[in-house]
């Protein structure tokens, strides 16, 4: 079918963009996740190896090796979040079995000065808090850091452990459980 | 299969319910479960800005000058997942494909040339007298094309042929026939079984075989009543390449024949009866004498009868067989035809079916190994990951 040429008329402007400027799909998608969940992979990933400098290496490593596998997420398995931290709890795993000893936390950040003695108050809480996360057994820091740090639910936490939502929830109980004796026991 | 639930005890959901809640900032939850929310949230572990920078860049470029991670993505990573299915299967391919080229390669030469040798070889030249001696013993049978006493000397009409006798006449009936064809004694052989069949014999035959060009000519007696059906066997024998049909009247020799001698018969009665009937020895001597005489006729005239006969009961077909080289020469041990094609081309895939059945009983083994290997190594794998969670439980 032939069809006439006709020109163009009434265009008053064109928007033009490179192709390779458009962001890919998947590649936004993967973005958009980052910027969601860097934070908390850390976090997460921290509180499991207790080592910074390890949490950073480990952090990456996940992210690049979640960037290669985006293709193979598969949503009827769970949530793209969940996925992720899937893969840097293995990754943070694989570290523990290179190390095969858990590090102590490098030096963290140190806490402000309080400058009022409400906030001394505050500062003497978060101590408190500090020491009890750190009385805590692996698994339930790694429970804590999913359920607080990250903010998954108990299906995706469930999803990331390989365990149902209710047993999830169950340990999540439990952990919290812990925590709360650890804040309120005598030090 | 999904596992079966157990449900949440009450306590446990509602403690969850309130941790959801002061997660979630909802101002109606629980103090001190609020603070705690908060102040671990404090407490969780920050990247510090020059990694954040680090990452962020990282990502930006698609981790573009990083290192081949050890998990191989891209475009295979979904096969990754089921490893020995597609390894499989490309093993089952090469393995046919290589099967099946080696085969191609090597059939095609083979089929032709054994092709090539089987019209080769040279037949010796054999003379043969497959002749059956006529009841009577009176056609011999030999090499040599003697005379025939039965060859038809009337004159004769050419095709078509002429109806058989019939209403009290007696028709001599002959046939000529040529035949062309490749091998001469097999056609020699197939005509002595037609004319068994058709209940007559060879009364002459002469056979001569070559490298190709031999010949063979017969004589052959059959009933007048299976002429027709003789020739149609004879002409399924080889190409006809001429025939001759013609039948003679002799019902007026036949009869003369016949008449001749009942005549000697009647005389032979009548000099019985007179000799009978002599007194004196003179007469006696004379009827004897005349009696002899007429024995030696009759029998001559009875062999006559006989011979006149059997020109009207028993037909001639005289059969010339002419052999013919091949006109499909043996094939150069190079050459490929369709055939060959189509020959090597079944062959490959019976080839082909025979190294897949080997093929699968071999790999279909070891894909379950594998299959039960990857998912121990699996589990394995998983098991020493919380094996290295457990260890680094240890509370500090």
């Amino acid at each position: 079918m032939n069809l006439p040429l006709r020109r163009s008329s009434g265009v008053e402007q064109t928007l033009t963009m490179a192709i390779e400027q458009q962001p890919a799909p998947a590649a936004a998608s993967f973005e958009a996740l980052y910027r969601a969940s860097a934070e908390a992979v850390f976090a997460y990933v921290a509180s499991l190896l207790r080592d910074r400098s390890a949490a950073e290496e480990v952090t990456a490593a996940a992210f690049e090796r979640a960037f290669r596998k985006r293709r193979s997420f598969d949503p009827r398995r769970g949530t793209q979040r969940a996925w992720l931290f899937g893969i840097a709890r293995n990754a943070a795993l694989d570290e523990l079995r290179r190390r095969k000893r858990a590090a102590a936390l490098g030096e963290e950040p140190p806490a402000d000065e309080p400058a009022a003695e409400s906030e001394a108050e505050a500062a003497e809480r978060r101590a408190t808090v500090r020491a009890a996360l750190a009385g805590l057994d692996a698994r339930d820091r790694e429970l804590i850091a999913l359920k607080f740090h990250a903010g998954l639910g108990n299906a995706e936490i469930g999803a990331v452990l390989g365990i149902s939502a209710n047993n999830a929830g169950t340990r999540v109980h439990r952990a919290l459980t812990r925590l709360r004796e650890a804040c309120h026991a005598p030090s | 299969m999904r596992r079966r639930e157990t449900p949440l005890d009450p306590a446990v959901a509602a403690e969850l319910d309130a941790l959801e809640a002061a997660l979630a900032g909802d101002p109606s939850a629980e103090t001190e479960l609020a603070m705690l929310v908060r102040d671990v949230r404090l407490e969780a572990p920050a990247m510090t800005p020059a990694f954040q920078a680090q990452l962020d860049e990282r990502v930006a470029t698609g981790f573009a000058g990083a290192s081949k991670p050890r998990d191989r993505g891209g475009r295979f990573a979904a096969l990754r997942g089921r490893p020995l299915i597609p390894a499989l299967g490309i093993a089952g391919c090469l393995l046919a494909a290589l099967v099946a080229v080696l085969v191609a390669t090597g059939g095609g030469k083979d089929g032709a040339a054994s092709r090539g040798g089987a019209g080769g070889g040279s037949v010796a030249a054999t003379q043969a007298a497959p002749a059956q001696r006529e009841s009577s013993g009176s056609a011999g049978s030999g090499a040599a094309p003697n005379a025939d006493s039965a060859a038809p000397s009337a004159s004769k009409s050419v095709s078509p042929a002429p109806p058989p006798a019939s209403g009290g006449r007696h028709v001599e009936r002959s046939t000529q026939l040529q035949l062309t064809t490749t091998d001469v004694q097999k056609t020699a052989d197939g005509v002595v079984r037609a004319t068994q069949a058709a209940g007559g014999y060879v009364q002459l035959s002469q056979v001569r075989t070559g490298d190709g060009n031999g010949s063979a000519t017969f004589v052959l007696r059959v009933p007048t009543a299976k002429l027709d059906e003789a020739i149609a066997s004879l002409s399924k024998l080889g190409h006809v390449s001429s025939m001759q049909q013609s039948a003679n009247d002799i019902t007026g020799q036949y009869d003369s024949a016949q008449s001749r001698l009942a005549d000697a018969r009647a005389e032979r009665r009548g000099l019985l009866r007179a000799l009978a009937r002599a007194t004196t020895a003179q007469e006696i001597a004379s009827l004897k004498a005349r009696i002899a005489d007429n024995r030696a006729q009759l029998n001559r005239l009875q062999s006559e009868f006989n011979a006149v006969r059997r020109r009207a009961t028993y037909a001639t077909i005289e059969a010339d067989i002419v052999g013919k080289p091949h006109k499909q020469q043996p094939a150069p041990a190079n050459s490929w035809d369709p055939g060959d094609a189509a020959h090597d081309a079944l062959r490959v895939l019976e080839v082909g079916a025979g190294v897949a059945l080997v093929g699968l009983s071999v790999l279909v083994p070891l894909a379950l190994i594998g299959g039960a290997a990857a998912f121990a190594a699996g589990a394995w794998r998983r098991r020493r990951r919380e094996a290295a969670l457990d260890a680094a439980a240890e509370p500090i």
